[in-house]
Formats: structure tokens, sequence, C-alpha cells
């Protein structure tokens, strides 16, 4: 049961399960939300970088491939607020539009994990039998997969590309949600909800729909949204190894491995991408957190 | 801290299993001493590279990487010191016929190699036999494959008998690394345990090769021209560029060649190394498709004079590059001085576009009769300084009008079957090549050199390999540059070619690298250049 | 308990055979075979070439290639390198032990501080202790793996000049451990962000009601035995995660392979997939699926052990 409807139950208030999970739930879970310091501050940093990213056209004070050869490897001045890279171009500018890439690499491959996850596991938990043996064996399958095997293979059909880099996240990160959506399935599957709805003649997607998902919301939320973090560090991963966008498309990441070569020179450079992408991960973790502290019925405060 | 009692036993037990592990994961190789590096010291020279050398067996790699290593064990019948002048290493002389089609060597007595077998005629014999074997699957059979047949009056005399004039015969032939019998008894044998653990009569002796980290060589007690003074040579292999460094800095490494340009200010502030620069026989250029319209010459001069190569050598390469209009680098004897490089020049160039028929379209990309102007610019991937060449140019051809891609791709796939070359699109795709003591460049102009069957990867453009319309006439003159023995007539042909390049543009030529080598200051003897490989005096260099 | 074991252990061989026959699949799909790169050399007549490609068996359609391996296999042959000419046996077995040590020497590493944080953590939850802990660990999830190793190589080897910043040590066993630090360090750093925060949530789940009211009622002693009661019902998940994390740093640890230039399996994966050495690829999949099936057993059977109410039939 969950926590709404004992609450509403022992207020001795009549329970429609079909309306008491979602609504004050939700509110519930926002109230705890904008109480958890933390994870206010993580949503403020998030939106101040969504923003900017956005804005990154107006806010750039140069061209984001807009070389300049004689102001190479340049400190940060009055002119170049955070210095220059090794082709003259301007960091603060790149930084405002690889957050842009950054960002939606991140967030594009995880509603995609996302996707597949819920209906992967959903179909598994559901349905239960064959269907999960078979799905769960091929979880098992790519899981004992190295997913750097897969990497040459898609990089060498669409290398270096945004789209190339999204897919193969996308095609990877959904792994874990599958499996934790198909446990909590087929424990709820058991339960007096599924039942009665069953009792009734409700349908299969109907009750996957209506009944089951509002249940799975939490770690949906939770694991998409930390998702989108390991996204991005996997991104920045690529980039070291020599895969991912070209370093003209400028992303937090690349920006971060394109200097390697400076490390031990200019130390600066690799400072203002890596910090901005740290500040980035550690501000949706926090977010991840409070979501997961909110939205758990369990947790206690 | 107490456990309760159930758990105590499983705990305690998984301790100990991970404690065995570690134990007998170090246990079972001792103190790995096998795979880890020798310390250096004075007796040691480290020499630190980035790339592994595929094979040591040198008729089957091409590699530099490789031949680094391979000049200090083998040998040729000649070598050239760093004034491009003949060495006599195997051999102490050889002569021409009047007709230029008979050369008879003469070679060195009492020399042989670290395995104890002798040197002598028979073996040269056997070489020429294997590299022309088409099972054995030597890479390079040029020059030998002029060779009708081979006479050995005595032990130590060599006749070659040629089907024609071909100038750079003696310099091809005699520059082959030559290997003992043992090596070809079978391709099998010779790939998998010639190639590692390579036997050659030069004043190193192979030691063994830890995949991954390190060949070692240490010196020859019975080379025929005396002791070497180092010791012991350790080539290490540090694939991460930046690791290099590092190594170089706390003195892990002591020697790194062919070091890019960006990395020359970082290791002139090391203590204790001294930086050598060299011309080289690379020319770094840009490859241009012979497809849609790059097939106009208009076009390609276009872009010659949208590249602006200058700059980039003071700026990218900080000045440690030439520039190189044709496939000659400043360090060819066959170098033609007249020609140079294009002047960077936008407006020309987007004058030289519009005479061939060119309009800005709606989206201000170029575009003529209704096709924009795309062109996918490649370079294998993981190259900082190529990088950075890329996306200057790539800025540039931008501001003509072009709507230019830039790609990069790993070294694997963009030479595979699904590589640019065999895409239907306009693409330029930037690397080096390279010219030699003695130039046979009919392989990139050629017609003879365009393959009739589908190639190697398994691509099949004909816009890749597309006859030029000036292509008899490229055909001729290098025909005649080969066939010409004497060198001042040489000379003259090649500079015909030159001239031909440098008006027709089939690439848009860049420039040639210098080479970059970082040795320690007390290392005496160390005298590379463009005409050998890196060990090729190894015997010479002392602390 | 034992039939189990068997029946785990059985299953296996479905799971390599479904790993080494799609695996075979998108290697033929991989473009650029072993021989791309031949196609740069300039004197290489097509004659020469396909006697290059019959050598290593390459003419041949995909399906008997893949029998042919499969063969081999039973045989216990994994079959030879394309690249290195060499049994692949060999080429794998130098590079276990190397990684095998640092991963151990990391994750030991990890596992004992997690433990320790992550305990202190939960009984002080709150504290300025827990505070930091929780914010180092994000620190670890945050950063780039590459970025801190390389950042810890810049530091501690070339600025400060404490540790070697590179490769394995040959010198004995002192010099070994001093090479073994940073690479260890900068993969248990990541790890133990992670685990940490794991022990201290299900050291939470548990003790967090029970042990504050007996602490406040009936005093230490009998509040310790709550925290022993929950410690051990919270080492159980604890201890199945790292066994079935270990397994994915085998072949995982490529980035601190080779910012160390550490000779590891990582590192040779991703070399033999650079340069599509096919044989040695198969040989470490097989291998990786091995070792990670082993460590779902061990963690399985270490559950039972530590568990008393799990029983297998």
């Amino acid at each position: 049961m969950n926590q709404a409807v004992r609450t509403a139950t022992e207020a001795g208030l009549p329970v429609d399960e079909t309306v008491a999970a979602p609504r004050s739930h939700l509110r519930i879970a926002i109230r705890r939300f904008t109480q958890h310091r933390v994870a206010m501050l993580g949503l403020v940093i998030l939106a101040i970088m969504i923003l900017a990213s956005i804005f990154a056209p107006l806010l750039a004070p140069y061209g984001v491939n807009q070389q300049d050869l004689f102001a190479q490897l340049q400190p940060p001045s009055a002119h170049h607020l955070l210095g220059t890279d090794d082709l003259g171009q301007d960091v603060l500018t790149r930084l405002l539009y690889g957050g842009r890439i950054s960002l939606s690499i991140g967030i594009i491959a995880a509603l995609i994990s996302m996707v597949i996850g819920v209906v992967v596991g959903a179909l598994a938990g559901y349905f239960g039998g064959i269907l999960d043996n078979v799905l769960m064996r091929f979880v098992d399958l790519l899981l004992a997969f190295p997913a750097i095997f897969l990497l040459l293979i898609i990089f060498s059909i669409v290398p270096g590309s945004v789209i190339g880099v999204i897919a193969f996240l996308g095609a990877f990160g959904w792994l874990y949600l599958a499996r934790i959506i198909r446990g909590e399935f087929l424990s709820i599957r058991e339960t007096e909800f599924v039942a009665a709805a069953r009792a009734i003649g409700s349908g299969g997607f109907r009750i996957i729909a209506r009944h089951m998902l509002p249940n799975v919301i939490a770690p949906i939320i939770v694991t998409t949204t930390l998702n989108v973090a390991y996204n991005m560090i996997a991104e920045a991963t690529l980039d070291f190894l020599g895969f991912g966008v070209p370093p003209s498309v400028p992303t937090w990441g690349n920006m971060l491995t394109g200097v390697e070569d400076y490390y031990m020179t200019v130390p600066l450079l690799a400072v203002f991408p890596g910090v901005t992408l740290t500040i980035a991960i550690l501000a949706i973790n926090f977010v991840g957190d409070g979501l997961r502290d909110a939205l758990d019925p369990r947790s206690t405060r | 801290m107490n456990l309760a009692r159930r758990t105590r036993w499983p705990a305690a037990s998984l301790i100990v299993v991970i404690a065995l592990l570690a134990w007998g994961g170090i246990g079972s190789t001792g103190i790995p001493a096998s795979a880890s590096t020798p310390h250096a010291s004075t007796s040691t020279l480290t020499i630190g590279t980035t790339e592994e050398p595929d094979t040591l067996n040198p008729l089957t790699t091409q590699l530099v990487t490789a031949f680094s290593v391979i000049a200090g064990v083998m040998e040729g019948m000649i070598g050239y010191n760093s004034s491009d002048h003949i060495i006599y290493r195997l051999a102490t002389g050889y002569n021409v016929s009047k007709n230029g089609l008979v050369y008879t060597w003469h070679l060195r007595h009492g020399v042989s190699f670290q395995d104890g077998e002798p040197f002598n005629a028979k073996v040269v014999y056997d070489n020429w036999k294997a590299i022309m074997n088409s099972k054995f699957g030597a890479y390079s059979q040029q020059g030998w494959d002029h060779i009708t047949k081979i006479k050995m009056p005595d032990k130590y005399t060599v006749v070659m008998y040629t089907k024609q004039k071909y100038a750079p015969f003696a310099y091809y032939v005699g520059s082959t690394y030559l290997s003992p019998p043992k090596a070809f008894q079978s391709p099998k044998y010779d790939q998998q345990t010639f190639g590692r653990a390579p036997v050659g009569t030069g004043p190193y002796t192979f030691v063994k090769w830890v995949s991954g980290q390190y060949i070692e060589l240490k010196r020859n007690p019975h080379y025929w021209g005396g002791l070497a003074h180092i010791p012991t040579i350790i080539y290490k292999i540090v694939p991460n560029d930046n690791t290099l460094m590092v190594l170089l800095k706390t003195h892990n490494v002591q020697m790194t060649p062919y070091l890019d340009a960006l990395h020359y200010s970082q290791v002139k502030a090391m203590p204790g190394l001294r930086l050598v620069t060299k011309p080289s026989f690379s020319w770094y250029h840009i490859d241009l498709k012979n497809i849609g319209f790059l097939r106009d010459t208009k076009v390609r001069l276009a872009l010659a004079y949208a590249t602006p190569i200058k700059e980039i050598i003071a700026r990218i390469l900080h000045g440690l590059a030439s520039p190189d209009p044709t496939d000659f680098p400043p360090a060819s004897p066959y170098l033609d001085p007249h020609i140079s490089i294009y002047p960077y020049n936008l407006a020309k160039a987007a004058k030289l576009l519009k005479s061939d028929g060119f309009k800005k379209g709606p989206n201000g990309t170029l575009e003529k009769g209704g096709k924009p102007f795309t062109i996918e610019y490649w370079i294998p991937s993981g190259e900082q300084q190529e990088s950075e060449v890329q996306q200057v140019v790539s800025a540039s051809w931008q501001k003509l009008g072009i709507n230019v891609t830039d790609h990069q791709q790993d070294i694997n796939s963009i030479w595979g079957p699904n590589g640019y070359q065999f895409n239907r699109k306009m693409t330029g795709g930037a690397y080096s090549w390279f010219n030699s003591n003695d130039p046979d460049d009919s392989f990139y102009w050629n017609s003879k050199d365009i393959p009739k069957t589908p190639t190697s990867s398994g691509g099949d453009a004909v816009e890749y390999y597309f006859k030029y319309p000036w292509q008899a006439k490229i055909d001729r003159l290098t025909n005649q540059g080969v066939a010409t023995i004497n060198p001042a007539q040489r000379k003259k042909i090649y500079w015909k070619v030159q001239q031909l390049l440098h008006q027709q543009e089939p690439v848009v030529f860049m420039y040639s690298q210098k080479n970059i080598y970082a040795t320690p200051s007390n290392m005496k003897g160390f005298a590379p250049s463009a005409y050998n490989d890196l060990l090729w005096n190894v015997q010479d260099w002392r602390f | 308990m034992g039939t189990y074991i068997i029946r785990r252990l059985l299953g296996l061989i479905p799971l390599l055979l479904g790993i080494s026959f799609v695996s075979f699949l998108f290697m033929q799909l991989m473009p650029g075979g072993p021989t791309a790169l031949l196609a740069r050399n300039s004197h290489l007549t097509q004659q020469q070439l396909l006697a290059i490609r019959h050598n290593l068996g390459l003419d041949q359609p995909w399906y008997v290639q893949y029998w042919k391996w499969l063969l081999a296999l039973i045989h216990g042959n994994l079959g030879t390198s394309y690249i290195q000419y060499r049994p692949v046996v060999n080429v794998i077995a130098e590079r276990v032990p190397n990684t095998f040590q640092l991963v151990v020497a990391a994750l030991a590493l990890a596992f004992v501080i997690a433990l320790i944080a992550g305990i202190l953590s939960a009984v002080w939850q709150y504290s300025i202790f827990d505070h930091t802990v929780n914010a180092v660990s994000f620190f670890g999830l945050a950063m780039p793996v590459f970025w801190f190793g390389l950042m810890l190589q810049l530091l501690f080897a070339v600025q400060l000049g404490w540790l070697p910043p590179a490769d394995i040590g040959s010198a004995g066993l002192g010099d070994y451990l001093r090479h073994l630090a940073l690479p260890a360090f900068t993969l248990a750093f990541g790890t133990v962000a992670g685990w940490s925060r794991y022990v201290r949530s299900s050291m939470l789940e548990v003790i967090h009601q029970d042990y504050i009211r007996t602490a406040r009622s009936k005093g230490i002693r009998k509040a310790a035995v709550v925290l022993r009661h929950a410690l051990k019902n919270a080492l159980i998940p604890f201890v199945t995660v790292v066994m079935l994390d270990t397994p994915l740093y085998l072949t995982g640890a490529v980035v601190t392979e080779t910012i160390f230039d550490w000779p590891g399996m990582g590192r040779l994966f991703f070399d033999s997939l650079s340069s599509r050495d096919y044989p040695v690829l198969m040989g470490l999949l097989i291998f990786g699926a091995v070792i990670i099936v082993l460590f779902q057993v061990l963690a399985d059977i270490t559950y039972a052990f530590l568990d008393p109410r799990i029983r297998y039939s």
C-alpha cells in the first residue's frame, strides 16, 4: 500500500485507489523536495546552466568558431573573461555553447534510456514467465557485453556525430532501470489493487498504465535524472578515448579532453570545462538525491 | 568490531579469499620483472614512442616506428648518412654496367648474423626469392621486381640482371634490411616467429618484446663495425601523448623522436634534454577526391588560395615546418626551388570560384547549377596538431561560402571499406605521404598504379582513382624520371613534374613538417636525418 | 547448494555461446578488418594482399570462421592474434595478473574505506562527518575518472615528485607498491563514492529508529548490539554489490590503464578493438563473461552464507 492511501485510510477518508495515489502524493513530494536545501541548490544551479545554454547566442561575446591565431592560449583578461584556447577561440563562448550540446546529449540519451527501460521492464514484470526470462537474459547478455565494443561499431558507421553519441548512450543506459521496474512490477502484480482491477475487467495496458506505473514513478525519475549525469561523464570519456564529437563542435567533455596536450603547460584551459562539468554533475546528483528522498515513501526524515 | 558469530566465518573467509587472490596475483608472476621496464641508468638508453611496431620483420611492416628499431638490429647492403651520402654496410661497393641493366655488388667478408649464421651472396639471393614469392606477402617488392636473374660467381659477389633501367634501383634494393635464411622457412614461420624476434647483422641484438610495453635490445659483441657504446636500449611504448611528456619530464624516458610541434616549447623547458630539429621527407597535404566540383582545376586552386599555410606553420606548428608546394619537400635533392606555395588570398579564391560559375545560394552556401558545394574534411582521430590544422583550414574555407564538415575517425576505420575514400561525396583527406632519398613518385600520380580490381580494403571507388586530364603528361614524366640514370637530367625531369603538379594542384599541398627529436643533453653521436632510420648509427651514440 | 552452483555454472554455456556468436556477428559489421592499414601501402599488389588475408583465414565466410573458432575453443585453443602473431592465451595471460593486482588493490582499498565511512556516516547521521563524506562522495561521482587521474598524476608525480608517474614497478615490492599507488587510488576514488553511500543508506534503512530508541532508553551496550545486528544486515547486500561490480573493472579500467601506462586487460581490449584483432577480442569477451558469471555465483554463495534466511534447494 502506498503512503497516500495509508494516510487517507488513517484519516478515515474514503479511498479511491486510482485517484489517491497521484495527486496528494505529488504535493507531498514537492514539499519535501523544496525543503531539501542541497537539492534546491542543485536545481538552481542546473536552471542557471540550462538558461545560459539556451541564451548562449545572446550571452556569448564571440562566435563559437571565431579563431584568432594571434591570441592563442591567453590567460583570462578583459577581452576574454576565461581566456582563449589553442586556436584563440574564446573559452567562455565555447563553454556556453558547449553546455547546449553536453546537456542535450545527457538529457536526450537519458530520456531514450528511460523509454526503453520502462517498456522492457514493464513487459517483463507484468507478463512474467517466458517473456520475463527472455528479456532478463537479454539484459544479462548486454551487461556482460562490454559497452566499448559497440562503441567502435557505431562510431565507424556514424563517426563522431552527436547522434552517434546519443544513440550509443541511450542504447546502454536502460539496463538497470529495466531491472528495477521489472522487480517492482513483479511484486506489485500480486497486490490487491491489480487483482481488483482485473476483477473489474480492466485490460492489461490500462492496469499497467493506471495502477502500476504510478508506483514506479519514483525510481524512474531518480534513475533517469542520475542517468543524465552519467551520460555527460560518459560523453567526456568517449572524447578521451578518441570517439565523440569533433573538436569544432564544443562540448564540455571534448573541451576537457581536447586540451590534454596542454595540461602541463596551460592547466587553466582544462580547469574551466572541468569545473563546469563537475558542478553540473554535482547539481544533477543533488537534484537526484532530493528527488529520491522526496518521492520515496519509505525514507524517514 | 565484533561481528555476530554467524557472520564471522563467512566474512573472514571472504577477506582471506580476497587476500589470497591478491597474493596469488602478485605471486604468480613474482614481482612481475618481465612485465615491467628495467631501470634507467647510463648503461641504458630509454627511447619513448606512442606507436608500437606491428612487427619487426622488415619485409612485412611499413611503420616508421618499426623501422626505427629494425635499423639497430638489421642492415642492408648500403645505407645513407645524414648528408645523404652512401655508406657501405653489408656491401663494400657496387658497380653498374654501361647499359645500366646489370648491378654487381661486392659483399663484406667475415660478417655473420647474430645467431651465428654467415652472411654471404646466398643470403641476398634468398631474400630476393622471398620478396618475390607472392605467398610470402612481402609489402614492397620495389626494385627487386626489376631483377630477372641473380648470379653468384663467388661467395661474396652478387650480380643482378634487371629488365629495364630504373634509377632508384640501387637505393631500394641496397637499403632493404636483409634477413637470415631461417626467416624464410615458411610464410607462417616468418611472420609468427621472426617478426617477434628479428635477427640481423647489426650493432644490437634483439632481447625481448613485451607486448604493449617495450622492446629491449643489447649490443652485439660480434658486430663487424665494432662494439657499440651503450650496452642496452629500451624502446618504450607509451600510448598516451601526455603520459609520454610526463615520463620525459621525470626522466623515465630519455629520448623521443618525431615530437609534435606543439610539444616543442614544453620539452625545451625540461632540464637535461636537448632538441634536435631536422627537415623531413614528409609532405602533408589534403587529398581531394576526383568527384563533383573537385575535378575542376580552378576549384582546387581556389582551395589552395584559401588555405592559410604560412599562418598555420607560424601559429600551429610554431615555425617547425616548411611550406611544401609539391610532393618534393625541401629535404629532397630533386627539389625545384623556383616553385613557391600559393599565398593566402581569399579574394583571389573567391574570384576563381566566381569565374567557374559559383554563386552564393539562399542560405549563404556556394552553389553551382543548383548543387551546393559541400566538402567533408577527414583526418585520423587522436592527433591534436592535425586537429588544430583541420579547424583552421575548415574555418577559412567556410569563409568562401563552402559548407565544410569536419570529421575524425580512428585509423582502422578511416582506411577501411567504409572509409571516406569510398563514399560518393566530395571529400578532403589530410595526411602525410613520404618522399625518399631516391624518388619514385609514380605511385601517387602515374596511371599504371590505378588498381584494376577492387582495392584491398574492399572498396571500389572509381572517383578515387580518376584519371586527370593531364594524365598522359604526368605518366610520361614519371616514367622518364625513374628511367633516367644521370642525376642532372633526372633533376630536370622532376622539376617538370613539380611544375605540372603546382599548376594543376591535384591535392592541396601544404607543408613538410620537421622531424623533432628530444635527446639527453649529455649524449653524443646522435645524428638523425630524413635520409635514414632512427637507429642508423646507434653504435656511435654514447654518454 | 551444490546443485545450485552447478546449475549456474552450466548456465555459462548458453551465455558464452550467445556472447561469442553476437560478438562474431558484430565484428563482421565492423568496417576495416585487420588488413585495413595494408590498403594504404603503395607497393602492395592485390595478389599479395589476398595472400595475407588467406594466411589469416579471413577469406572464408564468417560462419565458417566462427565454427572453426568454436571448435578450437572446445579444445582449449583460443587461436592466434592477428596483430601479434602469438597465441591469444599468451597475450591475455600476460595481462591478467597486472589488471588483477590493480583492481584488487583498488577495490580492497575502496571496500575498507567505504565500509568505515558508510557505517560512521550512518551512525553519526547529519553530523559534520556525514556531510563531509557526502560531499567528497559527490565529487567522486561527479568527476570524470580521466581528469581525476591526470590531476593526481600531475600533482604527485610531476609537481611533487613523491610517486612515479606511470608504469609497473620492477625493483622489488616497495617500488612495485609505489607504482601501484596512483592508479589504484584513481580507480578507488570513484568506487568509494558510490559504495560508501550505498553502505550508509543500507545501514540507515535498518538501524535508524531502533538504534536511536534503544540508545536513548537502554544505554550504549544494548545499542551496540542493535548496531551489530544492523551491520550484519547492511553488509550482506553491500558484499553482493562489491562482487557484482568487481568484474566490470577487469575490462573497464581502460582510462586508468592508459593514463598510467599500466599494461592491463582494459587497454588490451581497447587496443585489440582499434586494431581489429578479432581472436584476442573474442578471447577477452569469453574470459570476461566467465569472470562475470563466476563472481555472480560467488555473490550468491556469499549472500547465502551471510543471510540465514536464504536456502537454495
